[in-house]
């Protein structure tokens, strides 16, 4: 199990140097960049250009500088926001709690409801439960996810004063009732767009393995069947659901941006708005670099946990 | 006859298939004797399984309908009248079942050891210790070598073989009085089915437990069964003491199974085999002999009046002419 | 030879199990509805999404059949070219995915090795990381008119043509049929387009609506967050940018609201012809 954990983070490394460099490239293709602002609006001539460009260390070749900006990521130097003059780091140490309690909150959420639906509707299919899970699969992939938040303040803040609008804590207190009066609505937000598909991973998986002969083995040891759902057909119904939080996790991520915008919600999300806005270009690329490295312990701890709810991977690495 | 652990009758199942009721077996009856060994015989497609799985209680409900006729007592014990959950208590624990697929028939996420315990404890009061100690016994009866070591291994671990090994020791673990084993060494290698099948016969001395072998193999029934009942398209067209049946086979389905069985010492040209296949439950003859557009002693009355079980002896064999065969002229 | 898959018979049969299929024929012709207005609309009534008039946030009336925003364009109108902008980005973007990922799918299915490694890993990495992060990203430094959206949507969403057509490929190219061209001698690209391509597409048919809905929700994200189109001109996703306004959410709600709804509509009607085409293609994933 070691040498697996092992084997997988090393397959991460090139990972994360391709989507770095990609990241890296992209902000040096940018127009309008620091020293071109500068440059334009004082009139500088081209010696002192130089000077300038030597200055931020931007006269080495690229590869280099990528390098050198790399080498400042591993010490936590992510360079300073050009907005606000203030190191990245410090800025993203900033957002980050609340961006972690939206997407946790929100990936926990649909995974149980999304879950529970799938379970319900391959267990009694053709019910009730089947029908609402198909629905709710189909609003899921349907919705716009910034117009139904927007309806959503409409009629629960604006209308009924059910829920506020905007904010992680608002005016109010800071304490766990009112983040919670905070949460309900994005939260559910960003968990609308994963919850259909993990209804439909589930269900399907849960009609496959349902099929399969060693269901057919444990109904004839005489256990209930809904042990029989439990024991046998979700827990090998699992794996693919482990597979589905890997692919619901960029989504929950893209997906908290647009809703943190909305809700005004302190987070990373809105950070990259900003920073897009106002060509914060040490900003974009710190959160970009941050994101990748998210997305990557994710797919290393799912790889870990594969391994753990299927024995036949283990063996083969 | 001694008396029986299991008695079935009139055994009814119909299937909604397209929203059609179809029938998949009629009027089955038989008597399982303690200790002996039933071999059903037939196709694929003539009931056999659907029979043994109805028993069992493990037919998908949503299409299935079992006939309110149908009786089935376990040591004069009504089975068909108990719960979804009183029924619990008796499948896998008085009733237990193997099936034809080892490779595919055990969880590949627990272990064996899990898997067998978890049969043990569902059916009795014990510590998880002493169930472990009972399958390591259990798994040395039939045969497996180093059992404790193999108790903790997963069934990817194990060739196929092995796994019908441990399918069969989780089959007996709980000592049930019928064991129901459906095409058992069919997926299996020659050389495996043959030790499969003296693991079988000396488990059954042991442990007095009565067996129904399903199988299409008439090679098998000759080996391991006391008396053997032939199925053909959903109904018992045959059914007497296994040697009785292979020295006076009376229906013509039985001569044309016993005819297609390889033997060393013939020096036939070619295997003969019986023409045409299994009518589907769809186009099932609704009257005359199910058999009749195969048979070779095929006349004018099979097709116009289904034949009743007939006791001839102890023979019971549905025919209009058993015993009283002619073959027809050109055929 | 085998080579005729794609028999006149398939496409009748495909056509006669859709036609039967009574929410995706109505879902099919509302978008053509709207395909069409959207095309003739502006060229028959005399729309004018741009100009401001004086009557700011009128409520809909005679004159203005949705009202006016606040500073007074009509709102009619620039739902209509909304409607273009957002269905051209939806479709084109689509095509552009398909473009790119096809080939990639069919190369990487059909030659194994390392086209396959590179090819496939690399998709992965675009699946694991949030596409509308990058997106937004590659918008701020590129631009964001039209045709560079249509562009970055479509590059981005490459992976999934890309796999779909893999994973058919994969099991196509072991088919007899393919072995008998090989031994044949035809060469490898005339196999990928005769053979291996028209026997690798239906899973790309059954998806392609899906993805156009999805990439119109991407197009009106990114509007919706300033990152996309952006004002004057218009796109669903931009005038539902109003209502980021609260004063516009509460009391003006058809400066966001026929936007929202025209979104919603589209993007659900395409999904009822994806699952349309899926049933006719496969009626095993019929639910």
């Amino acid at each position: 199990m070691g040498r697996y954990v092992i084997k997988r983070v090393i397959q991460a490394i090139p990972i994360f140097i391709g989507i770095t460099f990609i990241v890296f490239m992209l902000s040096n293709m940018a127009p309008g960049s620091p020293i071109d602002i500068i440059a334009s609006s004082a009139g500088l001539n081209a010696e002192q250009l130089q000077a300038l460009k030597e200055a931020y260390g931007l006269d080495k070749p690229v590869l280099v500088r990528y390098f050198i900006w790399l080498m400042g990521i591993f010490q936590g130097d992510l360079g300073v926001s050009t907005s606000t003059n203030v190191p990245v780091a410090t800025i993203i140490g900033q957002r980050i709690g609340a961006s972690l309690t939206l997407s946790c909150t929100a990936l926990v959420f649909s995974i149980i409801i999304g879950v529970f639906l799938g379970i319900m509707s391959a267990y009694k299919p053709y019910s009730i439960w089947d029908k609402v899970s198909s629905v709710f699969a189909f609003i899921g992939s349907s919705m716009p996810s910034f117009f139904i938040a927007l309806v959503m303040i409409y009629i629960f803040a604006v209308k009924l004063k059910w829920l506020p609008a905007s904010g992680m804590y608002g005016s109010g207190a800071k304490d766990l009732a009112n983040l919670v009066k905070h949460l309900i609505l994005p939260a559910i937000i960003v968990s609308m767009q994963s919850i259909g598909g993990y209804i439909k991973q589930t269900r399907g998986a849960m009609l496959e393995s349902i099929n399969e002969d060693y269901i057919k083995t444990a109904r004839s040891k005489g256990i209930s069947e809904w042990a029989v759902t439990i024991k046998h057909a979700l827990r090998n119904a699992l794996i693919p659901i482990v597979t589905q939080i890997g692919l619901s996790v960029p989504y929950i991520v893209g997906g908290s941006v647009v809703t943190e915008q909305i809700f005004a919600w302190p987070g990373i999300g809105s950070l990259m708005v900003n920073a897009v806005n106002t060509f914060d270009y040490n900003m974009i690329m710190g959160i970009t670099v941050l994101i990748s490295i998210v997305v990557l312990i994710v797919n290393i701890v799912l790889d870990v946990v594969y391994a753990y709810l299927d024995p036949r991977i283990a063996a083969e690495a | 006859m001694e008396n029986s652990i299991l008695e079935v009758k009139n055994l009814k199942v119909d299937f909604i298939m397209d929203g059609e009721r179809v029938n998949a077996v009629h009027e089955v009856s038989f008597k399982l004797g303690k200790g002996r060994t039933l071999g059903i015989v037939g196709e694929s497609g003539c009931g056999k399984s659907v029979s043994a799985t109805s028993i069992m209680r493990l037919l998908p409900k949503i299409n299935t309908i079992v006939d309110d006729c149908t009786s089935i007592k376990l040591d004069d014990e009504e089975l068909t009248t108990l719960s979804d959950k009183e029924f619990q208590k008796v499948r896998g624990n008085r009733i237990s079942m193997i099936f034809q697929e080892p490779m595919t028939s055990l969880n590949p996420v627990y272990t064996i050891g899990k898997q067998l315990i978890e049969m043990v404890q569902s059916h009795q009061k014990i510590s998880k210790k002493d169930a472990f100690e009972t399958c390591v016994e259990m798994l040395e009866k039939v045969g497996i070598p180093e059992a404790r070591k193999r108790m903790k291994e997963y069934p990817h671990q194990l060739s196929g073989g092995m796994r019908q090994r441990v399918m069969i020791a989780m089959a007996l673990v709980c000592n049930p009085e019928v064991l129901i084993a459906d095409e058992p060494t069919t997926a299996l290698d020659v050389t495996i089915q043959a030790q499969i099948l003296e693991l079988m016969n000396k488990l059954k001395e042991d442990t007095k437990t009565s067996i129904i072998l399903i199988t299409h193999d008439m090679g098998v029934v000759a080996e391991v069964t006391d008396e053997v009942m032939v199925m053909y398209a959903g109904e018992v067209v045959e059914h007497d003491d296994v040697k009785e049946i292979f020295h006076n086979p009376m229906h013509p389905y039985t001569i044309g199974l016993l005819d297609s069985i390889p033997k060393l010492n013939q020096n036939t040209e070619r295997l003969l085999t019986i023409d045409g296949t299994v009518p589907t439950l769809k186009n099932m003859p609704k009257v005359g002999c199910r058999f009749a557009d195969r048979c070779h002693y095929c006349q004018d009355l099979c097709r116009t009046e289904s034949p009743a079980l007939k006791k001839v002896g102890t023979r019971e064999v549905r025919c209009h002419f058993a015993g009283n065969l002619k073959a027809k002229e050109d055929k | 030879m085998n080579e005729k898959v794609k028999k006149p018979s398939a496409f009748k049969e495909f056509y006669k199990k859709f036609i039967k299929h009574r929410l995706a024929m109505i879902s099919l012709f509302i978008i053509i509805i709207e395909i069409l207005a959207v095309i003739l609309l502006p060229l028959v009534l005399n729309l004018d999404p741009y100009t401001c008039t004086t009557s700011y946030d009128a409520a809909p009336g005679a004159e203005h059949l949705f009202g006016t925003d606040t500073i007074g364009r009509d709102m009619f109108s620039r739902v209509v070219y909304g409607g273009r902008t957002s269905l051209l980005v939806g479709f084109a973007a689509c095509a552009v995915s398909v473009l790119i990922g096809l080939p990639l799918g069919l190369i990487a299915g059909y030659y194994r090795g390392t086209a396959e490694a590179v090819i496939m890993r690399t998709a992965d990495i675009f699946m694991s990381f949030p596409s509308m992060i990058l997106t937004i990203v590659a918008a701020a430094i590129f631009g964001s008119s039209i045709p560079i959206l249509i562009v970055l949507i479509g590059l981005l969403h490459w992976p999934q043509p890309a796999r779909l057509v893999y994973g058919k490929v994969l099991s196509v190219r072991k088919m007899e049929y393919v072995e008998a061209a090989k031994a044949e001698g035809i060469s490898p690209f005339k196999i990928i387009l005769k053979y291996i391509l028209p026997n690798s597409i239906a899973p790309l048919w059954m998806s392609m609506a899906f993805m156009v809905s999805s990439d119109m929700i991407t197009e009106s994200s990114l509007s919706f967050l300033g990152c996309g189109v952006k004002t004057p001109m218009a796109s669903w996703g931009n005038i539902v940018y109003n209502a980021q306004n609260i004063v516009v959410l509460r009391a003006y709600p058809w400066e966001w609201i026929p936007a929202g709804v025209c979104l919603i509509i589209t993007v659900v009607c395409i999904n009822f012809v994806g699952e349309g085409i899926r049933d006719a293609l496969d009626p095993k994933m019929k639910r």
